[in-house]
C-alpha cells in the first residue's frame, strides 16, 4: 500500500489525501476487493436510502432498545432460550411438561406432612354428604363423636358452621407446622396453575381454539405422520421431539413405532452428511405399475408430417 | 404423480394413529394425578364435592370447598391457587382440571384435533421465537459499530456517498478504470497505468512519453508486469508524463478503458477524484473514528486537511 506521505511526493498534495481517503471509504463496503467496477457501479445506482424518513436517518443504533423491549417484555414468556417459545408452553400439559414432576413431587412431600386430622375431618365430610349422619338433605346430621361432634339442621349447617372452619384451621396448623414441605407443595401448585395460565394465554395467542378444530382429519394426521422425522430434529427442552415422545403410549406398538420414527428421523443428518444410506424408505411407485391411459392420439405420424411441409 | 416416500417405521406407526391410539396424555402426569387423587386425604375430599350438589350444599358452601386453601396451601385441599383468574375448577378441582386439560389437548379420542394443535403451536413457537431471539441479538449486533440505517441497507454504499444515484453515474462512467482490488494503490500512477495494462496491454503512445521524461527504458518495458515495483521518484515521472498525454492519445485510453466521463483533459486527471466523479465528488464521505466526514469541503474541489488528523495513521504514513 502506498501511504499518503509517498503518495503526496507522487502527485498533488491534496489530490493525494482525497484518494487515500475515497480508498479508505470505499473498502468499508464488504467484498468490494471482488467486484469488477461496473458490477459495483450496477449496484450502486439503483441504491435507495432512508432519504425523507428522517426518524430511521436518525437511529444511532439499528434497533432501539424500546423496540427490543416489546418483543422481550411482551412475547418473551416462554421458556425457551431468552424466555423464547416453545411448544411445550403451549400444549405441555397434555405431555406432563411442567406438571408430571410438580404432582409427583407433590405426592412426596404430601407424605412428609402430618395431615391426620384434616384428613379425618375430609372423611368426615364423605361421610356427611353420603348420608352416614343422616340425611344431608332434609337433616337432622348428627356426628356421633370426635371434633366434629354435633347435631345439624343440615349437611349446609355442619359444612358451613363446622367442618370448613375446622379444615381451615388444621390446615394453617399444618402449613405452620410443616413450612419446608407445604412451601414445596405451593412451588409445585403454583408452577401447574402458571403452566396452564401460560398455555392457555398461547394458545390464544397462536390461534388455536379446539372447538373450530376440524374433527377425524386425517389429512393432518398424515401430515403430522409425513413429518415425524423432522420432528425428531428438534431436540431442544420443550420442544416438539420432547412433546410427542411425552405422549407417546410407550405401552403400544405405535406408540413406540412414533417415537422409533422421530429417532430414525434425529438420525438421517448424520448419516447422510456422510454419504451413508439406509433402507428405511420404502418406494411409493405403484408395483405394478397403473395401465396407461388411451388417451386422444397426440403425434403426427412421418406421413402426416410430411404433408404438412410446405416446398 | 408426486412421488413421496414413507420409511417403514413411519408406516407402522400409522394404522395405530388413524384409530386414535398411540398416543394419550402423560403416562407419569395421569399415574401421578391418579395416585394423588388416591390418597387417604384427598380421596375422601373429591367424594364429598361429587356428592355436594345431591346433599343440597349451597353454591357458597360449594364453592367455598372448591376454594380451599387455594390462598394458603392449595395441595391440601385440591384447589386452584390464587391469582390465576383465566383458569377455573368445578367440582374434580384442580387436578380434575389438569386431567381434562390434558385429555382435551389430546383431542378428547381424536387424535387428529391434537395434530392440528401441534401444528399449530409449533408454527407459532417458531415464529414467535425468532422475533425474541432477534430482539435479544439486536442489542448486541454489530456492537457499536452501527454507523447509521443508510449504511445498513446499502451495505456501506452510503458510507462513500449519499447520494448514490450521482455516484452510481461516475462509476459507471469511469468503465474499468478503477481495480476494485488494488484499492490501496489508488491515485498513484503505478496502479493506474496496471490498471490500464492490464486491460489492454501496452499502449506506445504512453510508453514513449514515458521514456521521453527520463523514465529509464527497461523500467517502462517492464510496466506490463502486474508485481513490477518502481520508486516514487518514478512515480513521479509518471505523473509528469500523464499531464502530457491529451488529445489521440488520451481518447484512446479513456475508450478502451470505457471511460465516458467528461471533462478529462489529460491522463493526470484519470488519478484526481474531483475530476473522476464531477457528479458526486463533493458528497464523497469517509467514515472515520470520529464519525462521517467529507473528504472536499466546497464546490471548487478544495480537499478536508482534517482528514490527516483522522484517517488512520498507515494510511496517512508509511510504516517502516
Amino acid at each position: 500500500m502506498i501511504a499518503y506521505d509517498r503518495l503526496s511526493q507522487i502527485v498533488p498534495a491534496d489530490q493525494a489525501l482525497a484518494c487515500k481517503a475515497l480508498s479508505v471509504s470505499l473498502q468499508q463496503i464488504s467484498g468490494i476487493s471482488t467486484l469488477q467496477l461496473p458490477e459495483l457501479a450496477a449496484a450502486v445506482t439503483p441504491q435507495q436510502t432512508t432519504y425523507d424518513l428522517p426518524l430511521i436517518s436518525a437511529l444511532t443504533v439499528a434497533v432501539p432498545e424500546s423496540v427490543a423491549n416489546y418483543f422481550t417484555s411482551t412475547l418473551a414468556v416462554g421458556t425457551g432460550s431468552s424466555n423464547s417459545i416453545v411448544v411445550g408452553d403451549l400444549l405441555g400439559t397434555a405431555g406432563g411438561y411442567v406438571s408430571g414432576p410438580a404432582m409427583i413431587n407433590t405426592i412426596s412431600n404430601l407424605a412428609n406432612v402430618n395431615v391426620v386430622s384434616l384428613t379425618s375431618t375430609y372423611s368426615t365430610m364423605a361421610n356427611v354428604v353420603d348420608g352416614v349422619y343422616g340425611d344431608p338433605v332434609a337433616g337432622p346430621v348428627i356426628i356421633p363423636s370426635g371434633p366434629y361432634a354435633n347435631t345439624y339442621i343440615d349437611a349446609e349447617d355442619a359444612f358451613a358452621n363446622a367442618l370448613i372452619p375446622g379444615a381451615q384451621s388444621q390446615i394453617t396448623t399444618a402449613i405452620s407446622s410443616y413450612p419446608s414441605e407445604t412451601g414445596n407443595l405451593n412451588t409445585n401448585w403454583t408452577n401447574m396453575a402458571t403452566q396452564l395460565s401460560l398455555e392457555k394465554s398461547l394458545q390464544a395467542q397462536a390461534g388455536i381454539n379446539y372447538a373450530n378444530l376440524q374433527p377425524n382429519s386425517t389429512t393432518s394426521m398424515y401430515g403430522f405422520i409425513f413429518g415425524l422425522p423432522s420432528y425428531g430434529r428438534d431436540n431442544q427442552v420443550g420442544g416438539v421431539a420432547q412433546l410427542v415422545e411425552s405422549v407417546a403410549d410407550y405401552t403400544n406398538f405405535t406408540g413406540q413405532a412414533v417415537i422409533a420414527c422421530m429417532r430414525e428421523g434425529h438420525n438421517q443428518p448424520y448419516l447422510q452428511g456422510i454419504g451413508i444410506a439406509t433402507n428405511g424408505p420404502i418406494p411409493a411407485d405403484p408395483n405394478p405399475p397403473p395401465p396407461t391411459a388411451n388417451l386422444i392420439p397426440s403425434t403426427y405420424t412421418a406421413q402426416q408430417a410430411a404433408n404438412i411441409v410446405v416446398v | 404423480m408426486t412421488t413421496s416416500y414413507l420409511t417403514a417405521l413411519q408406516l407402522d406407526a400409522s394404522p395405530g394413529l388413524l384409530q386414535n391410539t398411540g398416543l394419550a396424555a402423560n403416562l407419569e402426569l395421569t399415574t401421578a394425578i391418579s395416585a394423588y387423587n388416591s390418597t387417604a386425604l384427598i380421596s375422601p375430599y373429591l367424594t364429598t364435592l361429587a356428592n355436594a350438589v345431591a346433599a343440597n350444599l349451597s353454591n357458597s358452601t360449594i364453592s367455598a370447598l372448591e376454594s380451599l386453601a387455594s390462598n394458603s396451601c392449595p395441595a391440601l385441599a385440591d384447589s386452584l391457587p390464587t391469582g390465576y383468574a383465566t383458569l377455573s375448577v368445578g367440582t374434580t378441582l384442580f387436578t380434575g382440571l389438569l386431567s381434562s386439560t390434558a385429555a382435551a389437548y389430546m383431542g378428547s379420542g381424536d387424535l387428529t384435533k391434537f395434530v392440528q394443535a401441534l401444528n399449530q403451536a409449533q408454527s407459532y413457537a417458531d415464529q414467535a421465537s425468532i422475533f425474541i431471539n432477534t430482539a435479544v441479538n439486536s442489542q448486541t449486533y454489530l456492537a457499536d459499530t452501527f454507523t447509521g440505517m443508510n449504511d445498513m441497507i446499502t451495505g456501506g454504499i452510503t458510507q462513500v456517498n449519499l447520494a448514490t444515484e450521482a455516484l452510481g453515474t461516475d462509476l459507471t462512467n469511469l468503465g474499468q478504470l478503477i481495480n476494485l482490488n488494488a484499492l490501496d494503490d489508488f491515485g498513484s500512477p503505478l496502479g493506474l497505468i496496471q490498471q490500464i495494462y492490464g486491460v489492454t496491454g501496452a499502449i506506445p503512445s504512453v510508453s514513449i512519453l514515458f521514456v521521453a521524461v527520463g523514465i529509464p527504458v527497461d523500467v517502462v518495458l517492464n510496466l506490463t508486469n502486474p508485481a513490477v515495483s518502481v520508486t516514487d521518484s518514478i512515480q513521479r515521472l509518471m505523473y509528469t508524463a500523464m499531464t502530457q498525454i491529451t488529445g489521440q492519445a488520451l481518447d484512446q485510453i479513456l475508450s478502451v478503458m470505457g471511460v465516458t466521463t467528461t471533462g478529462i483533459t489529460t491522463m493526470a486527471d484519470l488519478l484526481n477524484p474531483v475530476k473522476l466523479f464531477p457528479n458526486s465528488f463533493e458528497s464523497l464521505t469517509v467514515t472515520t473514528k470520529f464519525g462521517t466526514r467529507g473528504i472536499y469541503v466546497n464546490s471548487s474541489g478544495s480537499v478536508n486537511q482534517n482528514l490527516l488528523t483522522q484517517l488512520p495513521q498507515y494510511v496517512v504514513r508509511t510504516i517502516a
